[in-house]
């Protein structure tokens, strides 16, 4: 990891470390502000291959969408059987 | 139930330590002119924006499984507590708009006015906080109640006694400082693993800036620990005896064993990198005195059981863990590039989870040393069965004398129980009657046949 | 006995605030929901990148308002355990499991609604991933509201007669005709409808007000589109909800009767200083139809994205009048004429405010966007506020569980005098079903079972000091059969 001695380094002002999300900007954002303002011409829609998103994001979203769909039919199917037979 | 308000606990703490430590972060870094620690303040504040709503979520889980299981208790507790619960609703009201209104939304815009944003910052660090601390209070009531819990016909709303109780002080200090502890380490072990993979050298630099300075704060936060812990003991000693027979040697103890097993690891893990990391001697020395510091617990602390002989076995065998701990620490100084070695961030990923499982640990020894009152000989839980009542009686009974803790009755020779039990109630100050002898009788035959 | 006392408020305000400030943001999040999954569609559908980016602010805004909705029933719950323990502990009991089943819900979508937002720029190239677990949210806010309407209608309508049962089988958590009761079917159609509608003139408002506060072109041509796009799923959803509301009405007529008269002739609470709230309503609700209907016509000029075409325009408004006319018939003329007042009037304002604004909405949007507000506010109070009021706050649900005494005048078409005719005294109960009835009430009878000691005629008069139901001969006898160890 990072050499103790050397002093804390200042980062230039306004610049961040850009690697981690170079992901996440498309075209889009370059039109528009971060959180979806309009900032001038219609941006085009974002299109991008699928191997460009990072693959821990999608696989966590299956996983979640699996278990969350589960649990939506698994309640549906209680309620529907407390109705008929309870 | 208990699973719910496992699963809503560790989010909830590590949402009030990042709170707490991202505006103090961000001051650092606005007075050394270093954007690393806004960098860090601000993805701590964004995870907490991700967390806060299945926190919530799993937190409204909690009341809704007592209220359905335990209604009786509700009622009465939430009669007894009426305007604290009322008081942290707005806490948690006015923490929401300052945490997504006015401190993380506004971030990038405040960039120039950065000490107003900071006190935003400090403002939803206060509100959590005093969420925490309302939440303690109630907490802290179920163990050592400072008075009875009122029936529903009695209205109180109100009442000083019973939310500034005995341990409260202990276990608003002791979680204060334990979540900070536990949410750095385990951030910093996270943190160690990001470092690993990345590639690109300037991504690189900041992990390993971050995990430095969260784990060395997680670190040398929790030297306050044990001192805490020492006075959360007494406490409960005084005020709930059972209880802490319970952790010292009764039912809880293995629970209580394996937290300070935990303890122990990520003490090493851990005090073997940061001493390795750091050439300069400050956070070394900080940290040998820290560690020192702990010998003073154990110099109070009696003799454990396992450990045959005389006291002075017990002195000795601390004695030298300690001091050899130093003396390999202070060795291992030398040893600096080890630590950009693959081993190094799962080690110290290691120790954060070991740090967390810790501080998860805590929360249910202190419930089960409850067990079967869901108040402290106020009210029962309904489901308690006939073993768990006699042995709380057990101790209650027994345990004002027999101070060793319940091990004692392990090490008598003759299990005769009936006529022990017999003679103890002729002792002056025994007040157990005929019904209760039977019960003691019957618990010590099925505990120590 | 006396409860706490809510300075300023009382209990019954308190929770009135909690519950309509609850309701207001929990409503608009499931329709907010809705609204960002069709935008979304819309945008990768025609490849319009505008609905995408707007979708991704009204979900941000959603993550806002759902941890203060979250909050909100927090405070709502408490402030109902502090204020009304046994109403609370009683319903909370009986409807233990949807309660519990509600809250995992909760939890799977603050979850979902959290990834995603948070995913939404790292999702890129996975778009229908991404829009179809935008999507997901929507039938679980559908679920878990289904769920809390059950609990909701229960209390205005408390079931087909056979809840009682499960006192006297126990606790189970669970009443299927109790959750399943008359109105649980209309609430559940009204609320649905009502949320997607409110969420949509909401966003459309708060287009509105984006409209007022932007001088940038561009701006102004995104938030009218979607604007529009938010007032048209706002209108869509909103045009069956007087219909589903008449037979909503029909219903408690039937089975909730004083609470339908209460609403008809503006008894008790529904008139708040004077003013006739379920009344108001309905002109609020005339208001929104005629001006909305104005806006769609004067939109005809110049045809945009998400505008009706004229003939649905006059089909709409026909139909609408041809409905008051015979709410007119059925209820009162003075009915008809003002709603058909409040039609017109609100048709000439909205026309007026887009001519004045040379075309530009804003003015309607926001104004439909309050009238959307008020109306899920109003329409929440008026269903509570018609419940018949108790003067005891600790004994106000005790009648749900006494269903020979008062469930006939809320079930049957028969007036309060008849019911003496109509039902028979209830048959005298013995002491094992006593202890099942009355201890059950605020405990487990695990508690009664394992209690260690015989001094059940102390226990007993504690009780009913603690609020247990029980005469003195009640009293001696279940003493004697639970002294006597006989089974219960």
């Amino acid at each position: 990891m990072n050499e103790p001695e050397k002093k804390p380094r200042s980062l230039p002002e306004g610049e961040e470390p850009e690697a981690e999300r170079a992901a996440d900007r498309t075209a889009a954002d370059a039109a528009s502000d971060p959180d979806g303002k309009p900032s001038g011409a219609e941006p085009p829609y974002p299109e991008r291959p699928p191997s460009e998103d990072p693959r821990w994001v999608i696989r966590t979203v299956w996983i979640w969408f699996g278990f969350a769909s589960f649990s939506v039919v698994f309640i549906v199917v209680l309620l529907v059987l407390g109705a008929l037979y309870d | 139930m208990e699973e719910i308000t496992y699963s809503h606990i560790p989010i909830a703490t590590l949402i009030t330590a990042f709170l707490l430590l991202a505006p103090i972060f961000e001051w650092v870094g606005y007075r050394k002119g270093d954007l690393r620690y806004d960098r860090l303040a601000k993805s701590m504040v964004f995870f907490v924006m991700i967390l806060y709503a299945p926190g919530a979520a799993l937190g409204t889980g909690i009341p809704m499984f007592i209220m359905g299981l335990y209604p009786e208790f509700w009622s009465r507790f939430a009669n007894l507590f009426f305007w604290p619960l009322i008081a942290q609703f707005v806490f948690f009201l006015l923490d929401l708009i300052f945490l997504f209104f006015l401190y993380y939304l506004t971030w990038e815009r405040m960039m120039s006015r950065k000490p107003l944003h900071i006190f935003f910052g400090c403002m939803t660090a206060l509100f959590g906080l005093l969420i925490h601390a309302v939440w303690d209070g109630l907490g802290s009531y179920m163990m050592t109640p400072g008075r009875d819990l009122p029936m529903v016909n009695e209205a109180v709303g109100w009442s000083a006694a019973a939310l500034f109780n005995p341990t409260y002080p202990f276990l608003f200090l002791h979680r204060f400082f334990g979540n900070i502890s536990y949410s750095m380490l385990l951030t910093g072990g996270v943190l160690a693993l990001k470092y690993l993979r990345c590639k690109d050298p300037e991504e690189k630099e900041y992990f390993g800036f971050a995990t430095d300075l969260t784990f060395a704060i997680g670190f040398v936060t929790f030297f306050a620990m044990p001192f805490i812990g020492w006075g959360y003991a007494a406490a409960i000693q005084s005020n709930a005896p059972v209880v802490f027979h319970a952790i010292m040697g009764g039912h809880v103890s293995p629970h209580f064993t394996i937290k300070m097993i935990l303890i122990g690891i990520f003490l090493v893990l851990g005090g073997t990198y940061l001493f390795v990391r750091h050439p300069r001697k400050v956070l070394p020395l900080a940290l040998s005195a820290g560690i020192l510091s702990l010998y003073l617990v154990l110099h109070w602390h009696p003799p454990l059981d396992w450990l045959g002989g005389d006291p002075m076995v017990w002195r000795i065998t601390y004695t030298l863990l300690l001091v050899g701990f130093l003396i390999f620490l202070w060795m291992m100084r030398n040893r600096r590039k080890l630590t950009t070695q693959a081993p190094w961030p799962w080690t110290l990923f290691v120790a954060g989870l070991a740090a967390f499982f810790a501080f998860a640990l805590g929360g249910f020894v202190r419930s089960r040393g409850r067990s079967p009152y869901s108040v402290y000989k106020q009210i029962e839980k309904p489901e308690v069965t006939a073993r768990e009542a006699d042995r709380f009686l057990l101790y209650d009974k027994c345990l004002i004398c027999h101070l060793q803790g319940p091990n004692v009755f392990s090490r008598y020779e003759t299990r005769d129980w009936e006529r022990r039990v017999d003679r103890e109630r002729e002792r002056p100050g025994a007040d157990i009657s005929d019904e209760e002898a039977a019960r003691i009788v019957r618990i010590l035959q099925e505990l120590y046949p | 006995m006396n409860g706490i006392e809510f300075p300023y408020l009382g209990a019954k305000w308190t929770i009135g605030a909690f519950g309509l400030l609850h309701t207001s943001v929990a409503s608009l999040a499931i329709g907010v929901a809705f609204v960002v999954t069709v935008a979304q569609i819309i945008a990768y559908r025609s490849r319009i990148h505008r609905y995408d980016q707007f979708a991704k602010r009204c979900q941000f805004f959603h993550v806002c308002i759902y941890n203060v909705g979250v909050v909100l029933a927090i405070g709502l719950i408490f402030s109902l355990s502090g204020l009304y323990p046994q109403f609370w502990s009683q319903l909370f009991t009986h409807f233990f499991w949807p309660f519990i089943v509600e809250e995992f819900l909760f939890f799977l979508l603050a979850t979902t609604l959290t990834f995603h937002y948070f995913f939404w720029d790292r999702m890129w190239g996975h778009k229908k991933l991404h829009i179809t677990l935008g999507a997901l949210l929507t039938p679980m806010f559908l679920l878990q509201f289904y769920i809390i309407n059950g609990i909701g209608s229960f209390m205005l309508t408390p079931g087909f007669g056979e809840s009682e049962a499960s006192l006297f089988r126990g606790i189970l958590g669970w009443d299927a005709r109790a959750f399943y009761n008359p109105s649980f079917l209309m609430l559940t159609f009204h609320r649905a409808l009502a949320n997607v509608s409110y969420a949509g003139f909401f966003l459309a408002g708060w287009c509105g007000v984006q409209l007022y506060l932007t001088n940038d072109r561009a701006r102004k041509e995104h938030y009218e589109d979607c604007g529009r796009l938010c007032f048209y799923i706002g209108f869509t959803a909103f045009l069956s909800l007087p219909v589903i509301g008449y037979f909503y009405a029909h219903v408690l007529m039937k089975h909730a009767s004083e609470a339908f008269w209460n609403l008809m002739l503006g008894q008790g609470d529904i008139m708040v200083g004077g003013v006739d709230t379920w009344w108001l309503k309905q002109l609020l609700v005339a208001l929104m139809l005629g001006s909305s209907l104005g806006y769609f016509r004067y939109t005809l000029r110049d045809p945009a994205p998400f505008t009706l075409p004229g003939i649905m325009v006059v089909s709409v408004a026909v139909f609408y009048l041809m409905f008051y006319v015979a709410m007119g018939m059925v209820m009162t003329w003075r009915f008809f004429w003002w709603m058909l007042a409040a039609v017109a009037g609100g048709a000439a304002l909205s026309w007026h405010m887009l001519s004045y604004g040379r075309g530009t909405a804003r003015a309607v949007y926001l104004f439909l966007g309050l009238l959307a507000f008020m109306t899920v506010v109003l329409g929440g109070y008026a269903r509570e506020a018609s419940r018949p009021r108790f003067v005891q706050r600790f004994s106000h649900y005790d009648s749900v569980y006494k269903p020979t005494e008062r469930q006939p005048v809320l079930m049957l078409p028969i007036t309060p005098e008849e019911l003496e005719t109509v039902l028979a005294p209830p048959p005298p109960m013995g002491p094992a079903a006593l202890i099942q009835s009355e201890c059950a009430r605020c405990h487990t009878l695990d508690r009664v079972r394992h209690y260690p000691k015989q001094d059940w005629e102390r226990v007993v008069a504690q009780m009913i000091v603690y609020g247990a139901r029980l005469t003195t001969e009640q009293a001696q006898s279940v003493t004697a059969h639970l002294s006597a160890g006989e089974p219960y």
